[in-house]
């Protein structure tokens, strides 16, 4: 039952559909509400921006993970910046996954009393939550990896079940005029959406756990590029259904099937959303907590993996117990500390890792020249 | 020489060949021997039992990629996704001694009212306890509760019901003639953010009571209170229905330019009746029987109000009876406006692309086998296209509207005698009727147009069909005449109609 934490491996048809997932996972709940009630009826256009810059992340994060030869990422960091330049970046990295595992955490709360439970006490939805999402941590990205092949399937059966449930209620006129908001609006919907990604820096901390490096790029750009599409194009079906009234929204995905004209019975098809949406969360949650722990593994030198999970999980349940604080507070921290945190992490970070290994790269191939004309 | 050396050299590269082939046999025999050996280590390993959590803790001693640990290891990621998912919905209720059900009071429709003497809120709520017998009904309770707020009469209705009041499944709002003036949208924005009130509930107007519609329709829903909706003869195909606004119509025209929303009125018209002997509302007749000709509400509505004095000792009771004339009350900016009545409601249906089917009647029709006929066309389909234009020479926003209908005569009543059963009404269908059907929908579209014009409220919505999709025209027109609230004296609607045979 040892596990350092390193140890499995991930191919890369698993990292792609990890990726995948993780994108959209949360994305689909609170955020376009979000965007909404900044940018209007250009949430989707702002988002577009957003998944542009996330994607030239994703692109980054790839090249690193592909190119360097490095056993570990902590490795990488501490040949770039130093141990305490590399310990301070985890670091970093660690409050990063851990406040995504909380902000998931509250999201899945206000989704569940949203829909199924009334006035759902914390702690009983906690316990098993944690329980499930920590186990998976624990087993590491090969668990993950299979777990999530299993889940892939009905995280897009509820997708295309939410979406095509209320195509009937399509207003594309919803989306006119475009850019009515202003420039400044789509911006700012830009940067909160912004402020809301990286999820996908996951892949980062699976460096040492991939097993099929050569076929990375193409796969797991593919379902990136697939899962943004997704995410823009469910803006735009948002927007087109719910119009003016998209900023009032808390929980698209299922609130979605709501807004319907057609006279209804008693069908309700937010129950089969959220019971099939859920795993997906689960998931998610378990990838920010494996890298969380990863991180303190690392900053800490700490053998026991599981030590690490743990103590992620408390500092998840110890921000859980600060008397008054929602969903709604800790997203109104997103344009302003979120949004720099992501910067630093997805797109400076990386460009100096990829201009490092670059680097390094062009001097091997230069020595190698070098050697080759001394033999000639 | 050279030959005998060159067959040599083959000779001695002959047998380092063979000596390589019988080394990867027999490395291919050492393998094959050596899997064997972990097969039989692997299948006779006792600790190790297919999908038992045991014998997966000690799969580090066993060869991964062994094909059967694999299979192993997917379905015990299978039951790890189902454990979770399975713990995770049923581990909070089975810890939390009380159901949901037994915490929250189901509400499947709501009636506002504001009393007379006291001016408070009346909130009428229909209450519905899940039966889990299995005989698939569903106890229906109605509970009124006032206060001096709508916060007010909810807690008070709280405190009523001992429950939480849980407003998701509620699929009608009911708002009560005594609401008439004020604006609503602080009440229905107060019943969304608190309440969670479903998007997709109907909000109806009541010529009446708010009181009177939901006891009348509860009655009628005993057997399934979700359906309440179907007892107002709603349908959003049809030319005939007015227009349904669902709670987020409401919310989404109260934030559009002109701010305007139609919403259905249902008659609760009060009849005196005979009150029938106790005896016979229990000995079993089905009231539908006596009464065949009325109408479903009408055979189920019996039974309320108080009773009233009788001529000739017969005992008279006031009978509320639930009517959906085709009526609509216009909003403006949350406020009841204006009353439309079925002829231009069926004129504002046709501007939405929504409505498909209908009837169109056409009277004094003469033709050749026509003599001052009434016909009736049954709309199976239509579609409408419209196409806003700014004029910039006339200063007009010119609204080109392109309605195509396809249909059948269904029926024609004239005086005079002919053997028309032989014939296909296909044939009836002449250029002459068609322009007389033309006319007929041209009419009801100008007369919805101008009653919008008259009563100054863009029920239709052209003036955010402009902004839309003619965003820059639309604003350089309307800076040009400084208008402010008198848009549609500045709109002319140009409808041209295409009458089609269904086939």
């Amino acid at each position: 039952m040892k596990n350092n934490g390193s140890s499995k491996t991930v191919n890369a048809r698993q990292v792609a559909i990890l990726m995948f997932v993780s994108i959209i996972a949360t994305k689909l709940i609170l955020m376009p509400g979000l965007i909404s009630s900044i940018s209007g009826q250009d949430a989707f256009i702002s988002y577009a921006i957003t998944s542009a810059v996330c994607f030239l992340s994703v692109v980054l994060c790839v090249y690193i993970a592909k190119n360097s030869t490095h056993k570990s990422f902590y490795d990488l960091l501490k040949q770039v910046f130093s141990t305490a330049g590399a310990k301070f970046i985890l670091f970093l990295f660690f409050l990063f996954f851990i406040s995504k595992v909380t902000l998931i955490d509250y999201q899945i709360e206000s989704f569940l009393n949203e829909v199924l439970y009334e006035n759902l006490n914390w702690i009983i939805f906690v316990i098993p939550f944690y329980i499930v999402f920590a186990f998976i941590a624990f087993k590491g990205p090969r668990a993950i990896g299979r777990t999530v092949e299993i889940i892939f399937p009905i995280a897009v059966a509820v997708l295309l079940l939410a979406v095509f449930s209320s195509i009937g209620n399509i207003d594309f006129n919803n989306l006119l005029p475009m850019g009515a908001n202003g420039a400044k609006s789509i911006i700012n919907g830009a940067i909160t959406g912004f402020g809301m990604s990286g999820e996908f820096l996951f892949i980062l901390i699976f460096i040492e756990n991939l097993s099929e490096k050569t076929k990375i790029t193409p796969r797991v750009l593919t379902y990136s590029a697939i899962a943004f599409a997704i995410i823009v194009v469910f803006l735009v079906v948002f927007a087109a259904i719910f119009g003016e009234i998209g900023r009032f929204i808390q929980d698209a995905l299922t609130k979605l099937t709501h807004f319907s004209p057609i006279i209804r019975q008693n069908t309700q098809v937010d129950g089969i959303i959220i019971i099939g949406w859920i795993p997906i969360v689960i998931l998610e949650s378990a990838i920010n907590l494996y890298a969380a722990a990863w991180c303190l593994k690392n900053i800490f030198n700490i053998k026991h993996f599981a030590i690490c999970v743990i103590t992620g999980i408390l500092i998840t349940f110890a921000i859980k117990l600060i008397p008054s604080l929602s969903v709604y507070q800790m997203l109104s921290i997103i344009p302003n500390f979120y949004a720099i945190l992501n910067l630093t992490l997805e797109i400076i970070i990386p460009i100096l890792l990829v201009i490092y290994i670059a680097v390094k790269k062009s001097n091997k191939g230069g020595v190698k020249n070098e050697q080759q004309l001394q033999a000639k | 020489m050279s030959n005998n050396s060159k067959q040599n050299k083959t000779k001695e590269q002959l047998e380092n060949n063979k000596k390589d082939t019988n080394k990867t046999k027999q490395n291919s025999q050492t393998k094959q021997s050596s899997t064997q050996q972990q097969n039989i280590e692997f299948e006779s390993a006792p600790q190790v039992q297919k999908g038992s959590l045991s014998g997966l803790t000690k799969i580090k001693t066993h060869e991964h990629n062994h094909p059967r640990f694999r299979r192993n290891q997917i379905y015990y990621y299978i039951m790890l996704a189902c454990l979770a998912v399975l713990v995770f919905l049923f581990l909070p209720e089975s810890l939390v001694k009380e159901n949901q059900g037994e915490l929250v009071a189901v509400i499947t429709s709501v009636g506002l009212d504001r009393e007379k003497e006291s001016n408070d809120y009346l909130i009428t709520c229909q209450v519905i306890s899940p039966d889990t017998s299995g005989q698939n009904q569903q106890k229906v309770a109605l509970v009124s509760e006032k206060g001096k707020t709508i916060t007010d009469s909810l807690t008070n209705l709280s405190l009523k019901l001992g429950k939480t009041i849980g407003f998701e499944h509620c699929s009608v709002i009911a708002i009560g003639e005594s609401l008439t003036g004020e604006d609503l949208m602080p009440i229905i924005d107060h019943f969304y953010r608190e309440g969670t009130i479903s998007l997709n509930a109907i909000m109806v107007n009541v010529k009446g009571t708010a009181v009177d519609l939901i006891k009348q329709t509860s009655e009628l829903n005993n057997l399934s209170s979700g359906s309440i909706q179907n007892n107002f003869n709603f349908n959003k195909d049809f030319f005939g229905s007015s227009k349904i606004s669902t709670l987020g119509t409401f919310f989404n025209e109260y934030f559009k330019k002109g701010s305007s929303c139609i919403i259905a009125e249902i008659n609760m018209n009060n009849k005196q009746t005979k009150a029938e002997p106790a005896e016979s509302l229990n000995s079993g007749e089905a009231s539908g029987d006596a009464k065949g000709e009325k109408t479903s509400q009408e055979n189920n509505s019996g039974g309320d109000g108080g009773g009233g004095g009788g001529a000739g000792g017969e005992q008279l009771q006031d009978v509320s009876i639930v009517q959906n004339n085709g009526e609509s009350i216009i909003y403006k900016n949350g406020r009841a406006l204006v009353r439309a009545n079925k002829d231009i409601n069926q004129g504002f249906n046709f501007f939405d692309n929504r409505v498909r089917f209908g009837v169109i009647q056409v009277d004094n029709v003469n033709d050749e086998e026509l003599d001052n006929a009434t016909v009736t066309f049954t709309v199976e389909n239509s579609t409408v296209t419209l196409k806003p234009i700014v004029d910039f020479e006339n200063n007009k926003f010119i609204l080109k509207s392109k309605i195509k209908i396809w249909g059948e005569i269904s029926e024609v009543t004239q005086d005079k005698q002919t053997k028309r059963i032989t014939k296909s009404y296909k044939d009836l269908l002449t250029d002459k009727l068609k322009e007389k059907m033309k006319e007929k929908i041209i009419n009801d579209v100008d007369l919805a147009v101008q009653f919008c014009k008259i009563n100054e409220v863009d029920a239709l919505n052209f003036e955010d069909l402009f902004y839309k999709n003619k965003n820059k025209e639309y604003e350089k027109l309307k800076r040009k005449l400084s208008i402010n609230d008198d848009f549609l004296n500045y709109v002319d609607v140009d409808a041209t109609v295409e009458v089609n045979h269904q086939n």
